[in-house]
């Protein structure tokens, strides 16, 4: 761990690293950025990356969005690095904010599965919070549509439930 | 992980949005960040939901993501209150009708898990749930108090919250005694065994700061305390809630220097002092700072130093933290100094009673002293303090013209799912008002 970063310190993070997508698409980023990914972090350590490194759960668009927004997000972790090229606070939220804003399922959930599985927790933390966001206001039916459940309540139960959480439902 | 029995699988439908399954605990991940509301909404979904919303740990987690906000306690229209007195040194009590002051009062200066104790004269206290409007009844002790607090400590594997009620006996000089109740015990209120400590009250005088908020921190519960003798020996008064044995803890070094002799007439503000007293040596008559209050900052026990009334300073109140119980070592962590060119925002802070310190703001680090301070004071106002630019900036106001309460009713509060058994949903004439989210300020 203390030997990585020493060598990232020394190069400046500047050996680049290939991402492929499930489509075979190729994004060369350098250590730095790739390194947010923990799962990309600790390939970088075991010294695996030599052949590019492969991600067969992440297809190419979604891949776009995750180097996007590691680049912009690159500055947050080499705290001791080059301060010039670090974004301000500013800037970053706006930046993510507009990542998010626009996005709807699958589209949404394809990028959480991806920082879930490259492992990325500020980018798991903002689009868990986006979808968050999403479903709040919305009545248990609208709920239910949004993550394809199915009511398995008798409708006894379900009186009981509701009427025990009424207050949520007083507007 | 543990694996957890569900009753019911999420499933897929042929329809082509739901093509993209997130894993549980990313689902959990989105579901903790909901508002408590959605969530309660939620539990009417389907059953594993359900199970999952009421489990405790994910209740906690829930609880500690949310963000903070600025919470008001309502004061309730003036009405009469039914209390019992006692009349000399007479054991017995007398019924008696009065107007009901100051009603109702938050006592403490921070929920525990969401959960506030709710002081209200002309009924027994409550603990109330501000985010689900669910109260519960405490039963009356029937023992006269002075002061009373709530906390909790981890008891197996559970959480056990407990009021404690403290007394000044009037027949044996300086006599402190203590009866706790742990919530939802059938055995109700008991006294606390062998509680023999030497306190140091050694004068009929000896009383709890009423004013004073109790604080919660580090698992104790905290008052503050004097005897007429003002230079010593009062403290503060600390309880474990784990083992039910109180502690004495010195008061930081300012509070001799800080007394003031009362035929002083350099004195200007005698709004700002309270509790005559004299000194023990010399007899003199002193009294001492009104704002003199506890908080908990950091999670530990800090006291703050009260200099508003010196108009020759800049400062105008230090936070000074308890370094450690065994010492009673205190170490000054925070100043709050508003330079003479800013007169009215210096009223801000000199016109109110008392000014209490919620929370600091923004930075990471404890002990900080760029950080940001949000205050609140009995004028029902809230302010954050920025030592940077050393400026204030009201960030709530609450119109409180036409009453004459002048208690500290803005505390800070994050949502809460917990439910005590027992808990009802008529809150009464207790009434939240939500205000701005401390991220924002």
């Amino acid at each position: 761990m203390a030997a990585a970063a020493a060598e990232a310190t020394i190069d400046g993070g500047g050996k680049m690293i290939i991402l492929i997508s499930a489509d075979g698409k190729r994004f060369e980023v350098t250590e730095a950025v790739a390194s947010q990914s923990q799962l990309i972090s600790n390939m970088i350590e075991d010294d695996c990356t030599e052949n590019g490194v492969r991600l067969p759960n992440v297809d190419g668009d979604i891949l776009t969005m995750v180097v996007d927004y590691c680049n912009m997000h690159a500055g947050d972790a080499a705290a001791d690095g080059d301060t010039t090229k670090a974004s301000s606070t500013e800037e970053l939220k706006k930046f993510d904010a507009e990542l998010v804003q626009a996005l709807e399922n699958p589209v949404l959930f394809k990028l959480i599965l991806a920082a879930n599985f490259l492992n990325i927790k500020s980018l798991l933390d903002m689009t868990c919070q986006r979808v968050a966001d999403m479903m709040s206001g919305k009545t248990p039916e609208q709920m239910r549509e949004t993550f394809s459940i199915e009511n398995d309540f008798t409708p006894e139960e379900e009186a009981a439930i509701r009427q025990e959480n009424a207050w949520a439902f007083d507007d | 992980m543990a694996a957890r029995p569900r009753t019911s699988k999420k499933r897929k439908t042929g329809d082509e949005r739901s093509a993209v399954t997130l894993p549980e605990h990313v689902v959990t991940e989105v579901l903790l960040r909901l508002p408590a509301r959605s969530l309660a909404r939620l539990r009417c979904t389907c059953r594993s939901w359900n199970a999952e919303v009421s489990l405790p740990g994910f209740q906690d987690r829930h609880h500690a993501l949310a963000a903070a906000k600025l919470t008001f306690l309502e004061p309730a229209p003036t009405h009469m209150g039914s209390y019992r007195i006692r009349r000399g040194l007479s054991r017995r009590t007398l019924p008696w009708l009065s107007n009901c002051f100051d009603c109702p009062r938050v006592i403490g200066s921070k929920p525990c898990w969401g959960l506030v104790l709710i002081a209200r004269p002309c009924e027994a206290y409550s603990v109330c749930n501000p985010t689900t409007g669910e109260i519960l009844h405490l039963p009356r002790s029937h023992r006269p108090h002075c002061a009373t607090g709530m906390g909790f400590h981890a008891h197996a594997l559970a959480r056990e919250f407990k009021v404690v009620q403290l007394g000044i006996d009037e027949e044996v000089v300086g006599k402190l005694h203590a009866i706790v109740l742990t919530v939802g015990d059938a055995r109700g209120w008991r006294a606390i065994s062998s509680f023999q400590l030497g306190l140091g009250f050694t004068d009929d005088d000896a009383c709890i700061d009423r004013d004073v908020q109790p604080v919660f921190a580090d698992g104790c519960l905290h008052w503050s305390f004097r005897t007429n003798y003002l230079d010593k020996p009062h403290g503060v008064l600390s309880f474990s809630l784990a083992d039910e044995s109180f502690r004495r803890v010195p008061q930081p070094p300012f509070s001799m220097v800080d007394l003031v002799p009362v035929h002083l007439n350099g004195v200007r503000n005698y709004r700002l002092l309270r509790a005559k007293g004299i000194r023990s040596g010399s007899g003199e008559e002193v009294a001492m700072p009104v704002g003199k209050t506890l908080a908990e900052l950091d999670g530990r026990l800090c006291m703050v130093r009260d200099v508003r009334h010196r108009s020759d300073h800049d400062v105008l109140l230090e936070i000074w933290k308890l370094q450690d119980y065994d010492t009673g070592s205190w170490s000054l962590d925070y100043r709050v100094d508003l330079p003479a060119p800013g007169q009215r925002q210096r009223q801000l802070l000199t016109a109110p009673w008392l000014v209490v310190p919620l929370t600091y703001l923004g930075g990471s680090r404890p002990g900080d002293k760029k950080r940001k301070l949000l205050v609140a004071t009995t004028a029902h106002e809230a302010h954050v303090y920025d030592p940077d630019s050393g400026t204030l900036r009201t960030v709530a106001s609450i119109d409180s013209s036409g009453d004459d309460d002048d208690s500290i009713r803005l505390f800070l509060y994050q949502e809460s799912l917990l439910r005590l058994p027992g808990m009802q949903h008529d809150l009464g004439n207790i009434k939240f008002v939500q205000l701005s989210n401390s991220e924002h300020m």
